[in-house]
């Protein structure tokens, strides 16, 4: 598989009132043409905030080391005029919340015209032509009559849908989808994701899908990577990562997966929280705080990515041969 | 589109309803307070069969209801009743005092719109930039400086230092379009001054506010320039809530302002209103104050019509 998006060691530091803060530490990973790999974790751990890098929309404070190449350009280093090329035409973003993505006052066909044009030199007329057959490919129907609503008269399938029309109807190349579903109803969750899958076959298109729903990665994705407090903590093909979890964090988050066996059991949820970013632990393992499974090494330094078979694991625990999903449950 | 129409006909109701209630109000205060018109106008020591005879030629002896109908109708016809003071129709009088204060009013708006935008705009873009935080302490002394003082203080160097400006006389319009206008700039300036500060930090909170709404990061993933996010998306919508300020100001300056126009000398309502409470001129205040009332009625009825035109999520009823 060709390779299109290749983060290499890249960290975003944020100014502190001591010392700046690491929201972001030496992340590495890439995404290759037409895969649809998974970034999951916690709220906190750095997924939307790695996304928002590869389109460079970071906050002003955030500073940006390493390296982020798309096509074999790097990106980090791009003046403001460059970066606006690349947004939206080599690479679009679908957010989590569709009732607030899209701007009240302006008609959604306009939208999504407006994406059109702001890369191509085309009539008003041509851009219209494209919003509509775009609006037909992610399955809206009166598309006529559609493209003069304004978003508050669409339900929230409709106006992801719109969303998902915007951010592809410049054929990117790569698509970071940062929980496109998590604030739809149970029943428009899967239609937007058979959405998703159908196109970026159609098109396709790379997908960066950032979620904290392992149902979704399994159903989505054939490459998974789990972020804790700014790092990568396992990384591996779906099926092996949620059948064989290495990594304590995977581990816990299965575990807190609600299964038919563990029926009337009360739910299991991760002792503790994601420390704020000012409260974070530099130079200690960043799960030991919330793993019992660590040991004094851990607190001595952050454990290196390590390969383990085709998978990489931040772990100091020989992994894989532990079994804490039995003393969980 | 019926939708909108009946959605706007309601408002229109709800105003005129309004407007009567006013009316009745307005009445019912002048009927409360102390003191009889006729002995104002002969004097405290007039012959009681003088008094009389004005009560009557007055219609002050009638029954209440009747003469609060006569004064409703009146109120429709365009008929106020004679100036205490003036001895001529009161709606003359508010007739010849209205052009200066409507184009005052328009004058002003004019001046606050041209600077609060692209201030407000350039403060929520550049904020804490040196020149950012200067601009703000500048509003900050804007907002807190009393408009008569900039009103003496605009006579004193750009009438009598400069002669720019005409100070004192009023040329009317029927003799001088621009006359009349050159003579508005000043009371216009020193009005302004206060409006344009009070949106302008308004607006400046409500476009960094807008700044960081979801939409906005939806334009800039689109490629969209931060300055094309801003025109395009930003200000329609941060221009929204500051359609009611702007609305509240109008009221203000349409209900004269009072102070302005009596240091500048102009023959607005705001000079008519004085002279009316100073001289006890019954017939002229009661149909002022309706004015004022009306004045906030249907200014909120044209802030209601641009809300409606602007932002599509009003026509849902």
């Amino acid at each position: 598989m060709k390779e299109l998006l290749r983060i290499e060691e890249l960290s975003v530091a944020f100014p502190g009132q001591q010392q700046e803060a690491k929201a972001l530490d030496s992340v590495s990973f890439t995404v290759g043409e037409g895969e649809i790999v998974g970034l999951v974790g916690e709220s906190g751990c750095g997924k939307s905030l790695t996304a928002l890098t590869v389109m460079g929309l970071l906050p002003e404070k955030a500073r940006a080391t390493g390296s982020v190449r798309l096509e074999g350009r790097e990106l980090l280093t791009l003046s403001e005029t460059e970066l606006c090329d690349v947004r939206g035409s080599q690479v679009s973003m679908i957010f989590q919340e569709p009732m607030t993505a899209l701007n009240p006052l302006m008609r959604v066909g306009d939208q999504i015209a407006e994406a059109y044009r702001s890369h191509h030199n085309a009539f008003a007329s041509e851009a219209r032509q494209a919003t509509l057959e775009m609006m037909r490919s992610v399955g809206l129907s009166r598309v006529e009559a559609l493209y003069d609503e304004y978003p508050h008269r669409l339900s929230g399938g409709m106006k992801q849908r719109i969303v998902v029309a915007m951010a592809l109807i410049n054929r990117p190349a790569l698509l970071i989808a940062d929980e496109p579903t998590t604030a739809l109803d149970v029943t428009i969750q899967l239609q937007i994701l058979d959405l998703l899958r159908e196109l970026q076959a159609k098109f396709s298109t790379s997908v960066l899908l950032i979620t904290h729903n392992l149902g979704i990665v399994h159903k989505m994705c054939s490459r998974v990577i789990v972020m804790y407090a700014g790092y990568i903590v396992e990384e591996g093909a779906t099926s092996e990562v949620l059948s064989k979890p290495l990594h304590p964090y995977t581990r816990r988050l299965l575990a807190a997966i609600p299964t038919v066996e563990r029926q009337g059991k009360a739910l299991y949820s991760i002792p503790g929280i994601v420390a704020p970013l000012e409260e974070r632990q530099t130079g200690v393992c960043p799960f030991s705080q919330r793993c019992d499974r660590a040991f004094a090494p851990c607190f001595r330094g952050v454990p290196p990515l390590r390969e383990v078979g085709d998978r990489k694991l931040r772990c100091l625990l020989p992994g894989g041969e532990t079994d804490e999903l039995s003393i969980i449950a | 589109m019926t939708r909108t129409f009946l959605y706007l006909g309601k408002k229109l109701l709800s105003a005129l309803a309004a407007l009567v209630v006013i009316s009745l109000l307005t009445f019912l205060v002048f009927q409360i307070l102390p003191g009889n018109p006729a002995l104002i106008i002969l004097g405290v020591d007039a012959d009681p069969l003088q008094v009389e005879a004005l009560e009557q030629l007055m219609g002050i002896d009638k029954p209440m209801l009747q003469r609060y109908v006569e004064w409703l109708g009146g109120l429709v016809g365009g008929d106020l009743g004679l100036s205490l003071r003036y001895r001529v129709p009161v709606t003359d009088l508010i007739a010849s005092a209205l052009p200066v204060t409507v184009t005052l009013t328009l004058l002003s708006l004019l001046i606050t719109i041209i600077i609060v935008v692209p201030v407000s705009v350039y403060l929520a873009t550049h904020n804490n930039t040196i020149a950012a935080t200067f601009l703000s302490a500048l509003t900050q002394l804007g907002v807190s400086v009393p408009s008569f003082w900039l009103a003496i203080m605009l006579i004193l160097v750009f009438s009598v230092m400069l002669h720019w400006f005409p100070s004192g006389e009023v040329i009317p319009f029927s003799q001088s379009v621009t006359g009349a206008l050159r003579s508005l700039v000043l009371p216009a300036v020193a009005i302004s001054i206060g409006t344009t500060a009070v949106v302008i930090r308004y607006l400046k909170s409500t476009i960094l506010d807008e700044m960081h709404m979801d939409y906005v990061r939806t334009a800039r993933s689109k490629g969209l320039s931060r300055n094309t996010v801003l025109y395009r998306h930003v200000l329609k919508n941060a221009l929204l809530p500051a359609i009611t300020i702007l609305g509240m100001i109008t009221v203000d300056v349409l209900g004269g302002s009072i102070i302005v126009e009596n240091v500048f000398n102009l023959p607005g309502i705001g000079r008519l209103i004085t002279s009316g409470v100073g001289n006890r001129d019954f017939p002229m205040v009661q149909a002022l104050v309706f004015y004022l009332a009306a004045t906030v009625v249907v200014i909120n009825f044209l802030v209601d019509l641009l809300y409606t035109a602007i932002d599509p999520r009003i026509r849902l009823p």
